[in-house]
């Protein structure tokens, strides 16, 4: 009985660090090297040569071995994830037996407590990916999954986000192959332009489905969004990844709305346009008008097909009037404006103000007064892009507008209707994502952007709190980092069934996307304490004779 | 003792810098192609840039090579073209849109597109005059007196160059034929509803050809917002017939030859 119970123990202990190297692997040492380079990788060694130095001889070829296979399974598992779901069981199982059987043979390991150790790692990753457990030193993962893109086109799913009962919804894209019937079916009734049955058939095999991400209980699930829903949408969310050169094509087949996509020009037209290099700029502002419209006229189409009219959510820019303000206001006003980025409280901090971006500026439109308070003019040099984020710089003080040009800037609006540049960012790459309120006594700034002392662009997931100078500006102190990179539309959302604000964000170039809620369990300086008390275990303990390794 | 502790040591290396990842890797090498980053005057003669435009109209053939860049939102977009054009009527180009890919070949009369690995016959191109169309430039900019800027010389491909900038409304340049009169084209629609053009041109200090023209410029359209536009156009090889020569793609060569037109 006792000496059972020492085996499972024994068995715990092996499963435990199998996880826990994982994890300061992912938490402390690639991140010291992701942040500070050569320092970085200065510092991974000292703390692997303490580590070492804890493992006294007997044990030391077992302990190592066994770790460097936990890391190896983990590492490779997570090479896995692009594959079907049969061969990432086939692969992992083959990989696993394989790595078990070399530590076996060369570090002599407990065969049974590392390969449950082993086994440990993966199944833990089929929860949540070892590359995503980077985000809980900071956050819950509530979900971790996936819409099926062809990355070549769509790198990221669109986040097109909707109002729903009870909170927020995301309309996005599903790889979407139809079966041999439907094939069949589509293409004998390809029949009503010339082109029909070409288009049918060039574009069945990438075909997308417009589907919905819906807050079930918490969990977003993947259902077909209702014709209600689907009027609330603006289609140019969908299709920024190929806009204007690739046209989305949208089609209605049993209550459900389908994509392919085909180029834009003919092949005549893109050589024509490619050989006059000195009007790109005024050719593709005009590709651009007109791949507007005819997306804009598709999806109308669509709805219509499903028996609704366009119902845009909030408010919004169309043929330079500003339309959606609601019941007791004028349903339109006339302004020089082309998009909405958002309401907040610019000038003042009672009204509610609309921003918009418009010909290269931007305009502050208050709702109450019903006129534009403030309006910021770009230049050819200064560039205000439709990359706006929006949020307080202080706690209950008004919101700042985050610009994502190169480098990204924050602007500030006084009440008069002047505007201030309060912060210009280090690098070119930096990116602002979000503002998170409510969780720390000060907004967080939510951001990618690389390593201060690496010269590599790669982006991390970050938060900074601002710091206002004496003059006005102010300066950016980092709060946390997330060393996760190719994180990308984060999106707050209200989700039905959960009190706070979380995080919906996509994983570039995978078709992964999570959804994140910020806490403030200690998880980073728990492992890292963990990590000295085992060192430090290590020290003191001493093996009772050569081969025995007791608790360590 | 001493050589235990010498291999615990190298075990601790090695473990630190393959757990770190930190192993040789291929940093990417840009294009030979600078960018200028400063103005140094505010104020100069035309008279060179008009010299470099003459001279560089006349060559009678280059390598082309552009990009097409805009950003939207968190995604940029891309147009590419890599192409060689002999003057009056000889072309063969790629175009990428994207991830669609076009290949066009023309001589005289003659002129194929490829769409996928299918050639197929296609419409010749009237002007294949790259270097054209610059000149609506320098003739709007001139006539309306704007000024001319001088930024820091630059090397480009394989020389150096003077760099100048003017900026100007958009739409002054003539559109490819097939834009011509669709809604949202027009010179007066693209100027109110696009920002002004910098164009900035690169004149080789050597050969005295335009070498690189890049633009910038912020572009408006309805329910998208502002998508800042970038392209950069760079001219090589101008007048070497060794390099700069047409020649018939040879997919196109053994399409022919099997008799499919």
């Amino acid at each position: 009985m006792a000496k059972s119970s020492k085996t499972v123990g024994l068995w715990i202990w092996y499963i435990f660090w199998a996880l826990f190297a994982n994890a300061v692997y992912v938490w402390i040492l690639r991140p010291l090297v992701d942040d500070l380079a050569l320092y970085g990788v200065l510092a991974a060694i000292a703390v692997i040569l303490l580590w070492l130095s804890s493992l006294k001889r007997p044990i030391r070829r077992r302990w190592v071995i066994y770790t460097l296979f936990a890391l190896m399974v983990a590492e490779g598992y997570s090479t896995l994830a692009f594959a079907s779901k049969i061969k990432q069981g086939l692969v992992a199982v083959a990989m696993l037996l394989l790595l078990w059987l070399m530590a076996v043979i060369v570090g002599r390991v407990r065969p049974v407590a590392s390969l449950l150790g082993g086994a440990s790692v993966v199944i833990a990753q089929v929860f949540l990916p070892l590359n995503d457990w980077a985000f809980l030193t900071h956050f819950r993962v509530l979900q971790d999954a996936q819409v099926n893109l062809r990355v070549q086109n769509s790198p990221e799913a669109p986040f097109a986000v909707i109002p729903v009962a009870g909170g927020q919804a995301i309309i996005t894209i599903d790889s979407h192959i139809p079966t041999l019937q439907e094939l069949e079916q589509r293409a004998i009734s390809a029949t009503d332009s010339p082109d029909a049955l070409y288009n049918v058939l060039q574009t069945a095999q990438g075909e997308y489905e417009i589907v919905e991400l819906k807050s079930v209980g918490g969990h977003l699930k993947k259902v077909v969004p209702t014709p209600q829903e689907l009027a609330r949408v603006n289609p140019l969310d969908l299709v920024r990844a190929f806009f204007p050169y690739e046209l989305a094509n949208w089609y209605v087949d049993n209550g459900r709305v389908y994509e392919y996509l085909t180029p834009f020009l003919t092949d005549q037209q893109a050589v024509e346009a490619a050989l006059d290099p000195a009007a790109y700029p005024a050719s593709f502002q005009a590709i651009a008008n007109q791949a507007s419209a005819k997306e804009i006229a598709n999806w109308d189409d669509c709805l219509a097909e499903l028996g609704v009219k366009p119902d845009r959510a909030g408010v919004y820019v169309s043929d330079d009037r500003l339309m959606g303000l609601g019941a007791g206001r004028a349903s339109a006003v006339t302004m020089q404006a082309e998009s909405v980025v958002g309401e907040g409280h610019f000038t003042s901090s009672r009204d509610d103000q609309i921003l918009l971006v418009g010909d290269n500026s931007l305009h502050v439109y208050d709702v109450n007064l019903g006129r534009i308070v403030a309006s910021y003019q770009g230049s050819a040099d200064n560039p205000v892009p439709n990359d706006i984020r929006i949020g307080p710089l202080v706690a209950g003080g008004r919101d700042a507008v985050f610009v994502n040009a190169s480098p990204a800037y924050i602007l500030t609006v006084s009440p008069q209707g002047t505007w201030r540049r309060v912060y210009t960012a280090p690098s070119q790459s930096f990116r602002f994502e979000t503002v998170l309120t409510g969780v720390r006594p000060y907004p967080e700034i939510l951001t990618n952007d690389p390593s201060y002392v690496r010269n590599s662009p790669v982006r991390y997931f970050s938060a900074y709190r601002f710091v206002p100078n004496a003059n006005g500006t102010g300066q950016l102190v980092r709060v946390w980092r997330v060393f996760r990179t190719n994180v990308v539309n984060v999106t707050p959302l209200h989700l039905a069934g959960v009190p706070s604000e979380v995080l919906a964000l996509d994983i570039y170039g995978t078709g992964d996307y999570l959804v994140i809620s910020p806490w403030n369990v200690p998880v980073l300086p728990a492992a890292g304490v963990a990590l000295l008390a085992i060192i430090v275990g290590g020290w003191l303990y001493r093996p009772r004779r050569e081969g025995e390794e007791g608790s360590r | 003792m001493k050589s235990r502790r010498r291999t615990v040591l190298a075990l601790a290396l090695c473990a630190g810098l393959l757990a770190t990842g930190c192993t040789p890797g291929v940093q990417s090498v840009s294009i030979a192609s600078g960018t200028a980053t400063q103005v140094v005057s505010s104020h100069v003669s035309w008279a060179p840039l008009i010299r470099a435009l003459n001279k560089s109209e006349t060559a009678s053939m280059y390598k082309l090579q552009t990009a097409v860049n805009i950003q939207n939102g968190n995604l940029h977009t891309s147009f590419t073209v890599y192409g060689t054009i002999q003057q009056p009527n000889m072309a063969s180009i790629q175009v990428h849109e994207n991830n669609f890919n076009i290949a066009f070949y023309q001589q005289g009369q003659v002129a194929y597109q490829q769409d996928g690995t299918i050639w197929s016959p296609a419409q010749p191109v009237s002007n294949l005059n790259a270097y054209e169309g610059y000149r609506d430039i320098v003739e709007y900019a001139t006539a309306h007196h704007l000024p001319l800027q001088k930024m820091n010389r630059t090397y480009v491909v394989d020389e150096y160059c003077d760099v100048y900038r003017v900026v100007v409304p958009n739409g002054v340049v003539s559109l490819p034929a097939f834009l011509g009169g669709v809604p949202g084209a027009s010179s007066a629609e693209l100027a109110t509803h696009a920002s002004e053009v910098a164009y900035v041109f690169y004149v080789g200090e050597t050969s005295g050809y335009i070498r690189q023209i890049q633009t910038q410029s912020v572009g408006v359209v309805d329910s998208v917002g502002s998508l800042i536009m970038q392209t950069t156009t760079i001219f090589q090889d101008i007048d070497n017939a060794e390099l700069a020569k047409v020649q018939i793609p040879v997919s196109l060569v053994q399409q022919l030859e099997q008799g499919v037109q």
